[in-house]
């Protein structure tokens, strides 16, 4: 009986690993159902697979560890900004809903930042679309769509953003009209509104949002009630906002109250399709 | 200067530990409807409680026609004249109509005199028409809808003769064609010289009902004005820190193919030829007024109610779903209207009551593996931000939002494919709301379905894709939701009146 039962464990492991290699990432219940075995003995499989150093697991599923080798076509030769694993997951949560905002034909417009970098990895599904941008690794990643027209405005290049700025950058945004603008701040507070980390940027900010129909703020929660040092512009500003779901009650009703879409990045259903 | 039908003079009283109404001075003249607005949590309910003797021990001092009174009870504001109906129904399901009706205000003499039966149905009956109400008296109250029981809640008010009339959000529930009756019923009620305190919401309340209005915030009543023109709703609405006009974040996702095709569903004599389809990731949404058959839908649909259809495909597939255990293993799922009776188990913990559809994901051998149920349990919890401090609770620790919340968990849990939601929303902090909405956003997104079932016509045309009016037990229109406009639903909602 004993010997029985590991011996089907060695099987699932290896199937499961091969899984893996092949599609970088699982879903508990589709292994449970390729496996015919019940979900909970899937999770112990994994957790012991997370052990041995081989997946990492994630809400329903798993994903395989990425080897220490260039991940993304940008970060082989550009220093990328640092982050860890589980920072980078509550980014592209965001990034996800942003991108379902997005529709086939649109202008739009992503300010530097991380999550903005995340929604421009995603994007490859949409038709037609044009993106003016200010950070050099958005535009460097866009460029690896032959369909995505992105624009780059020019300007000094900040060394720790990667990003332009300046006055020779508004100067040319001032060419275009955007539909959608995803701005992508460092912190809000209920008496400063919103706020980043550089001055340039704020202008940037301020200076964009005139040029554009729908204003939509991509934050992650842990940046409420944290000030940066220059101000962009009071809750009004924005139409939409984009964040975790972990968001503090007490913001999500001042949300609400001041009539803005609050959009969380809630994920309860496993796997798709 | 008047003289007041009931004066309060700084009522205060500590509810639970962090929460008091304090120092509360209100007035009510007779003929007047007096409007009580705040938001959720703001200690409305709380303060009209006391009046009317649900909860006792306040501090300050009551008057009613200049005369100083103590309420004790329930019983005590009742002999004063001073009539309460409350937020939820309290009838008696099994009774008719009309003894529900006058329950409380049985003309007899002496206790041995007999109950004039006749009479009563009579007086019901002409009750019903004098306010064009489309109730049978003989029927078991057991088979109205939420709506009709509300407004019978309130007529139990209006038979009751009491002076003073408090009604605690009785418009909630009611689409607009309810709403008018309201109206009327208040109508007359000022007529007969009856102060009403009124509960509400709804901002257009005010200009058609009210003549003041208090606004009460954190226990405190902090202003009183006179409906006027000059009136600023805006105003208002922040004073009470109410949002200005809901948004509803909503995601368009390209629709997939048919989950759910039904065709010429009929049952019992109330809904007939009932054909529509749902589409995967697709939110569609089904509308009317009240007693128009969409709670009878969602059951039909759930396998809780007999009913006869020529097909019901799920998947393509055709399905027979006569019970809802057959709807479950088919991958639907339904929330229902009364929370509180249909949804919860109240003797099991949040634990047990989120799991209990899904128990086989976590059987192995036969057994139930609790420490991998739990850990999951507590994974959903934390990510539908439910504060899960003590799990092994009862859910009546818990908010009305936070149960909605759970049994959203409780069927993504098991897998659900096809969400019915039988008003998801109602009497729902907005927080909870707000979570309520992205979650049918990420049930859309990652190939679900969502039959949204809603009197609220601002949450049907913010939510619905698409958007399917029932009017009398048969469905009128379909619109898409660029095409919908309030007063179009309403139109044919009310089309066959």
């Amino acid at each position: 009986m004993n010997l029985v039962i590991n011996l089907f464990a060695i099987e699932r492991i290896k199937i499961i690993k091969n899984y893996l290699n092949q599609n970088e990432k699982v879903e508990v219940s589709k292994l449970s159902d390729m496996l015919n075995v019940s979900e909970v003995t899937i999770r112990k499989d994994l957790e012991k697979l997370e052990t041995e150093g081989f997946l990492t697991r994630i809400h329903g599923g798993a994903v395989l560890r990425p080897k220490n080798s260039a991940v993304s076509f940008a970060s082989q030769d550009t220093p990328v900004r640092e982050e860890n694993l589980f920072v980078e997951d509550h980014l592209q949560e965001i990034a996800l809903i942003a991108v379902e905002m997005i529709e086939d034909n649109d202008s739009i417009m992503l300010t530097n930042g991380p999550i903005n970098l995340e929604i421009a990895k995603n994007l490859h599904s949409k038709q037609n679309l044009t993106v003016l941008t200010n950070d050099l690794l958005i535009a460097l990643e866009l460029s690896r769509f032959p369909h995505i027209k992105s624009i780059s405005l020019g300007g000094d290049t900040d060394f720790q953003s990667k990003a332009t700025f300046g006055r020779l950058t508004l100067a040319n945004m001032s060419h275009f009209y955007i539909s959608k603008i995803f701005i992508e701040v460092d912190g809000f507070n209920e008496h400063v509104g919103f706020s980043v980390s550089n001055i340039d940027k704020a202008t940037l900010i301020q200076e964009a949002v005139l040029n554009a129909t729908s204003k939509i703020i991509v934050c992650p929660a842990d940046c409420f009630n944290k000030t940066a040092f220059f101000k962009v512009g009071p809750l009004k500003i924005a139409e939409k906002i984009i964040t975790n779901f972990n968001l503090d009650e007490t913001y999500k009703r001042l949300i609400c109250n001041n009539s803005i879409e609050l959009f969380t990045s809630i994920n309860l259903m496993e796997g798709s399709e | 200067m008047s003289e007041y039908l009931l004066e309060v003079k700084g009522l205060s009283r500590q509810l639970g530990d962090t929460f008091k109404i304090e120092n509360v001075d209100l007035n009510l003249l007779p003929q007047e409807v007096h409007i009580l607005m705040g938001a959720n949590g703001a200690g409305k309910s709380a303060l009209v409680k006391t009046l009317s003797g649900v909860i006792t021990g306040y501090t300050g001092e009551i008057l009613l026609n200049q005369t100083p009174l103590k309420i004790n009870s329930v019983d005590d504001a009742k002999s004063y004249g001073i009539f309460y109906v409350p937020q939820d129904i309290q009838l008696f399901n099994k009774m008719t109509v009309a003894e529900n009706l006058f329950f409380e205000n049985l003309d007899i003499k002496h206790k041995l005199t007999p109950i004039n039966m006749n009479e009563l149905y009579f007086k019901a009956k002409e009750l019903f028409s004098e306010f064009q109400i489309d109730i049978d008296p003989h029927e078991k109250l057991g088979n109205y809808g939420l709506a009709q029981k509300h407004i019978i809640q309130i007529l139990k008010a209006y038979v009751s003769h009491a002076k003073v009339i408090i009604l605690d959000e009785p418009s909630a529930a009611f689409t607009d064609y309810e709403s008018n009756i309201l109206h009327s019923i208040i109508t007359k009620l000022k007529s007969k010289y009856v102060g009403i305190l009124l509960i509400s919401h709804r901002i257009k309340d005010i200009y058609k009902l009210g003549d003041r209005v208090s606004i009460i915030k954190d226990g405190h009543l902090i202003a009183t004005l006179d409906v006027n023109d000059s009136i600023e709703e805006d105003v208002i609405l922040l004073l009470a820190g109410m949002p200005l006009a809901n948004r509803y974040p909503k995601l368009h996702f390209k629709r997939g193919k048919e989950l759910l095709h039904v065709r010429n569903l009929k049952s019992s004599d109330i809904l007939t030829d009932i054909s529509f389809t749902l589409h995967k990731h697709e939110v569609l949404g089904i509308t009317g007024l009240a007693g128009s058959g969409r709670t009878l839908l969602a059951n039909c649909l759930f396998g809780n109610t007999d009913y006869e259809c020529t097909a019901l495909e799920i998947n393509g597939i055709k399905v027979n779903v006569t019970h809802p255990f057959e709807a479950i293993s088919n991958s639907v799922a339904l929330l229902p209207e009364d929370r509180e009776s249909d949804g919860i188990i109240p003797s099991l913990n949040v634990v047990d009551n989120i799991a209990f559809t899904s128990l086989r994901r976590f059987s192995h051998f036969c057994l139930i593996n609790y420490n991998i149920l739990i850990s999951t349990v507590k994974e959903y919890l934390k990510r539908f931000n439910i504060i899960s401090s003590n799990i092994y609770n009862r859910p009546n620790y818990y908010t009305n939002g936070h149960w909605q919340k759970m049994f959203f968990l409780k069927w993504i849990m098991s897998g659900s494919k096809i969400f019915i939601l039988d008003e998801p929303t109602r009497g729902v902090d907005i927080v909870s709301k707000v979570d309520i909405y992205n979650c049918m956003n990420n049930i859309t997104k990652n190939g679900g379905g969502i039959i949204l079932i809603s009197s609220d016509f601002d949450e049907i045309l913010g939510m619905c894709d698409r958007i399917l009016v029932l009017s009398q037990g048969k469905l009128v229109c379909e619109m898409t939701q660029k095409e919908a406009t309030k007063e179009k639903i309403l139109q044919y909602a009310t089309d066959n009146k």
